[in-house]
């Protein structure tokens, strides 16, 4: 066994929200060619046919209002430009037109969704950027659903959404527990921290309101980690809002939500990083990974995979009125590429993982390391099926010159 | 050890007023429906249903449901022996025991007596208990 792997105590996931993995990493292509990000040179159409670059011009806000639409249909069109032919592929190119439709009359702004950060401009993300080619990106990692937030969320938590393509969360009673349900009564311990009681927790129906002892605040993850009391498996909800704390201090949102500062974002990514990177008794044995949970209706270059039969849970489909594009849909495509970065001193440091991941791998790992020889009959075929992501702590020796972030 | 500096956040970011955006307005739907299903004594204490042009009113609602949810904490289980991964910390010797943090303290102290209406970094710290 390697040895990160052997000392592997605690799996830590920050999820993040409605970025796509171009507009935030696409950029790096060019000077990190293990990135599958953007050559700069594939134009898509706009309504009137025009074709439109895309372009390193995203700002960390003021550029996305209104918000994308990414609910199933819409993002249905930004895959299949509007194709509703049985024989249609994925041509990634209706993100700026179902953008001006939302945005009548159409105005050049509708571009913007198209727009992407750079490496080396006043509008680089240091910390992302820095965290990605330092340690290991995923060039497939996908959204479960081509849908927004919720549906896609649960299936971090679950490894399914239930029939769910929307922001619909009653999933009580469900076929499967949740992660969480499942480490305890494994004897494992785990917490959901959400930033704090204003921003709360978007697991609120199914977990806060029955399980809550599963639950903590941003605070007390960073108590748990100074006091070395961390949990097996953590997860992480970021401030979905701008909003006072008690002493009318201003709290940033940071989840990167459009049109949210992506900028306060960067900031809670590395006060998580460095609280863990520079506590000796949990760098050696603790696994970052930072993820988005949907693109946001934001550009990505590379086709949304169809499943195999064999990863379809076929008890599962959202009818058409749930889907609103008039078909039913069986779960067997997956989400827009979202951003997603593995961050441990075992991983090989600028490195790229090939293979298709999506949220239920999240639980699907957090399975394989606590609950080795759980009941498969007990999660989602999804789940089961999912890629896992232990294999990448390589390194023989433990990394000594990993980055940090003032 | 490369250090990274990041960006700050302007402070002309900050809207509390900002519109809910769809996640939001869901999150206050799913608040709506389990604050009905409190107790009658502790929905008593529940501010009135906010609508959502009224941000300040949705974060008061939100706030005070998740303080009622998160005070009726049920006892931790008791944990069961566990099998096989725990192992003891792996010792940090070499070097990463050499690259002291330059990391701020916990949050606690950081967030103590800052003017209001000014921006902090890293705003995650400062989030009160």
């Amino acid at each position: 066994m390697p040895p990160g792997l052997d000392a592997l105590q605690h799996i830590v996931v920050l999820m993040l929200e409605n970025r796509s993995f171009d507009h935030m990493l696409g950029c790096l292509q060019t000077k990190h060619p293990q990135v599958d990000g953007l050559d700069g040179a594939k134009p898509i159409p706009d309504s009137t046919g025009a074709m439109v670059p895309i372009q390193q011009l995203a700002q960390p806000r003021g550029q996305l209002t209104p918000d994308p639409h990414h609910d199933f249909a819409s993002v249905d069109y930004q895959i299949f430009n509007g194709d509703t032919s049985p024989t249609r592929t994925p041509t990634m190119d209706g993100f700026i037109r179902i953008y001006q439709k939302q945005q009548q009359p159409d105005v050049p702004s509708s571009h913007n969704v198209a727009f992407t950060f750079s490496e080396d401009g006043a509008n680089n993300l240091p910390v992302l950027h820095g965290l990605a080619t330092q340690f290991a990106v995923f060039n497939r990692w996908f959204a479960s659903i081509p849908g927004p937030t919720l549906c896609n969320r649960a299936f971090a938590h679950y490894g399914s959404s239930f029939n769910n393509v929307g922001m619909n969360v009653f999933y009580i009673p469900s076929p499967f527990k949740s992660i969480y349900e499942r480490l305890t009564a494994a004897g494992r311990t785990s917490k959901l921290f959400y930033y704090d009681a204003t921003s709360s927790s978007l697991e609120v129906v199914n977990l806060l309101q029955n399980e809550q002892v599963m639950f903590g605040t941003f605070q007390d993850f960073l108590d748990a980690c100074d006091a070395n009391q961390l949990p097996d498996y953590t997860f992480i909800e970021p401030n979905y809002k701008d909003h006072p704390d008690s002493n009318g201090a201003m709290l940033f949102a940071t989840d990167q939500h459009p049109d949210n500062d992506v900028r306060a974002g960067e900031d809670f990514i590395a006060t998580i990083y460095n609280r863990i990177r520079n506590n000796a008794n949990l760098w050696p044995n603790t696994l970052l990974l930072i993820v988005y949970d949907e693109h946001g209706g934001l550009y990505d270059h590379v086709p949304t995979p169809t499943l195999d039969k064999s990863r379809v849970d076929p008890q599962f489909v959202a009818q058409p009125d749930a889907t609103q594009t008039g078909q039913p849909f069986y779960f067997n495509r997956l989400g827009v590429r979202v951003p997603a970065i593995l961050i441990s001193p075992w991983v090989q440091g600028g490195s790229a993982i090939p293979d298709e991941f999506e949220h239920a791998s999240i639980p699907a790992t957090v399975t394989e390391l606590f609950m080795p020889n759980f009941d498969n009959s007990q999660r989602s075929i999804r789940e089961a099926t999912a890629n896992t992501f232990l294999k990448y702590l390589t390194l023989g020796t433990m990394r000594t010159d990993c980055p940090d972030f003032d | 050890m490369v250090t990274i500096r990041r960006h700050s956040v302007p402070t002309d970011s900050y809207d509390p007023k900002r519109p809910l955006n769809d996640l939001l307005v869901a999150q206050l739907e799913h608040f709506k429906h389990i604050a009905k299903s409190l107790p009658s004594d502790l929905r008593n204490a529940v501010p009135a249903e906010p609508s959502i042009e009224d941000r300040e009113a949705v974060d008061r609602f939100i706030a005070a449901v998740t303080g009622i949810h998160v005070s009726r904490k049920k006892a931790a289980p008791r944990l069961v022996a566990k099998p096989g991964r725990r192992r003891q910390p792996l010792t940090l010797d070499l070097a990463a025991a050499e690259e002291t943090s330059t990391e701020n303290k916990p949050a606690k102290s950081n967030s103590q007596g800052k003017p209001k209406s000014k921006a902090k970094r890293g705003s995650a710290r400062s989030s009160k208990r």
